[in-house]
């Protein structure tokens, strides 16, 4: 878990504007440094190189956004009119969908990611085992032979 | 031959004179660039620190803690910091203490520290204020977390999730203030994103580290909690219900409801501090 701080140090040091009353918001791809930041600061449990550690955000992001964003949207807290934001939520906003589809897509994204990359960073990722699941058929029709002897 | 010679060396002179005005004037600028960035540098660590939720409000208690809390100690009243901070965040809306009020506030302090100074010029008691007691003391400099070279392959790997975390971006990101169009950001819209969902600030931002549990201290933006009213740690029952909550260091709170319905829930919290 971040801090408060670390989380706004992370989202005041990825903003090039400094030195105004009012900085404003994030790019999309500033937002993507701040995701960087956060990663590195981020406190896991054996922590290992930094790409490890943003895997593991992103698992954390990921696993917390499945129960979160039902959360949200069974809220009601998507409000229009002048009622103003709630936690979750933005004012004039019909984009819940966007929010389903963005969260699906993460998850495919995650789960699949292995196979895209090169051979060396599938081995220090976390997610190694996909890649050989999805790839190997002769393991996984071990892995089947071996479910029905147990059965 | 003499005349063409003078003509010449005058022509030199003025030639050399203007480069050594012109390096005079870089140097003052660049020197005033770096104060004042440092300046900033040190009123994002107060705030960032102390007051994150609010990080471009600088509280009396901040403004009081950095300046009484130089060594060696600056000859002003802590009521004195403390009518400052009034008078400079009265001129803002809402009473905020923001960058600019921040460094008016600094000149009124100097003023105030430096007499014999603020009699022969603002600038000096200001330049003794800032170059003896505030920027030679590194512990009061944000320290930015430089993303480094290793960090540009990170930003490659997160090319995987550009797409599901674009939506996600743009379900919490808001639209492009004129404020923001005059300091010439987010005129260049990003692919798929439009003026609407351009800009993710800091209360949204707060919002979505809430929904992926980034923090601890976001969690409580989910409960729509007010925490600085409420004041400490403690327990409160009646003959329905019974409600726990504490408060940690960090100013964040948990609130765990047990067996406790809707209204009651609400009740508390309209009597506790105000709803979001």
């Amino acid at each position: 878990m971040l801090r408060s701080s670390q989380l706004a140090a992370a989202f005041v040091d990825s903003i090039d504007i400094q030195m105004v009353d009012n900085i404003g918001g994030l790019y999309f791809s500033e937002f993507l440094n701040v995701i960087i930041r956060c990663a590195l600061v981020f406190k896991f449990q054996e922590a290992g190189t930094d790409r490890i550690k943003l895997e593991k955000l992103l698992l954390h992001m990921n696993n917390n956004l499945q129960t979160s964003v039902p959360r949200i949207i069974n809220s009601g807290n998507e409000r229009v009119g002048k009622g103003g934001q709630t936690a979750g939520g933005r004012a004039h906003s019909t984009s819940h969908g966007l929010l389903i589809r963005g969260t699906r897509e993460f998850n495919t994204a995650l789960s699949t990611h292995v196979k895209y990359v090169n051979k060396e960073e599938v081995k220090e990722s976390i997610f190694n085992f996909a890649a050989s699941r999805g790839g190997d058929d002769d393991e996984l029709a071990g892995l089947t032979a071996s479910l029905r002897q147990g059965l | 031959m003499q005349s063409g010679t003078k003509e010449f060396t005058k022509l030199i002179w003025a030639e050399l004179r203007k480069n050594v005005e012109v390096v005079d004037e870089k140097e003052r600028a660049f020197d005033e660039t770096t104060i004042k960035e440092k300046v900033w540098s040190i009123f994002i660590k107060c705030n960032v620190t102390n007051n994150p939720r609010d990080w471009s409000n600088m509280r009396k208690r901040e403004l009081v803690l950095l300046i009484r809390g130089r060594k060696p100690a600056l000859r002003i009243m802590e009521a004195d910091v403390n009518v400052i901070h009034q008078q400079e965040a009265g001129r803002n809306k809402g009473r905020r203490l923001e960058f600019t009020n921040f460094l008016a506030a600094l000149r009124s302090i100097a003023k105030k520290a430096f007499p014999k100074e603020g009699k022969k010029g603002e600038d000096e008691a200001v330049t003794k204020l800032l170059k003896e007691y505030l920027l030679k003391d590194e512990e009061l400099l944000h320290a930015s977390l430089w993303i480094d070279d290793e960090a540009g392959d990170l930003a490659a790997f997160l090319k995987h999730f550009e797409p599901g975390l674009k939506k996600i971006f743009q379900f919490f990101a808001t639209n492009v203030t004129e404020e923001e169009k005059a300091m010439e950001r987010h005129l260049e819209m990003e692919d798929g994103i439009n003026q609407q969902t351009a800009s993710m600030k800091w209360p949204n931002f707060l919002d979505f580290a809430a929904a992926t549990n980034l923090s601890s201290g976001t969690g409580a933006a989910l409960t729509a909690l007010s925490l600085s009213e409420v004041t400490g740690g403690g327990e409160e029952r009646s003959d329905e219900w019974k409600v726990v909550y504490y408060a940690n260091k960090d100013d964040v709170c948990c609130l765990f409801a047990l067996a406790l319905t809707h209204h009651h829930l609400a009740s508390l919290i309209a009597a506790r501090s105000r709803i979001r």
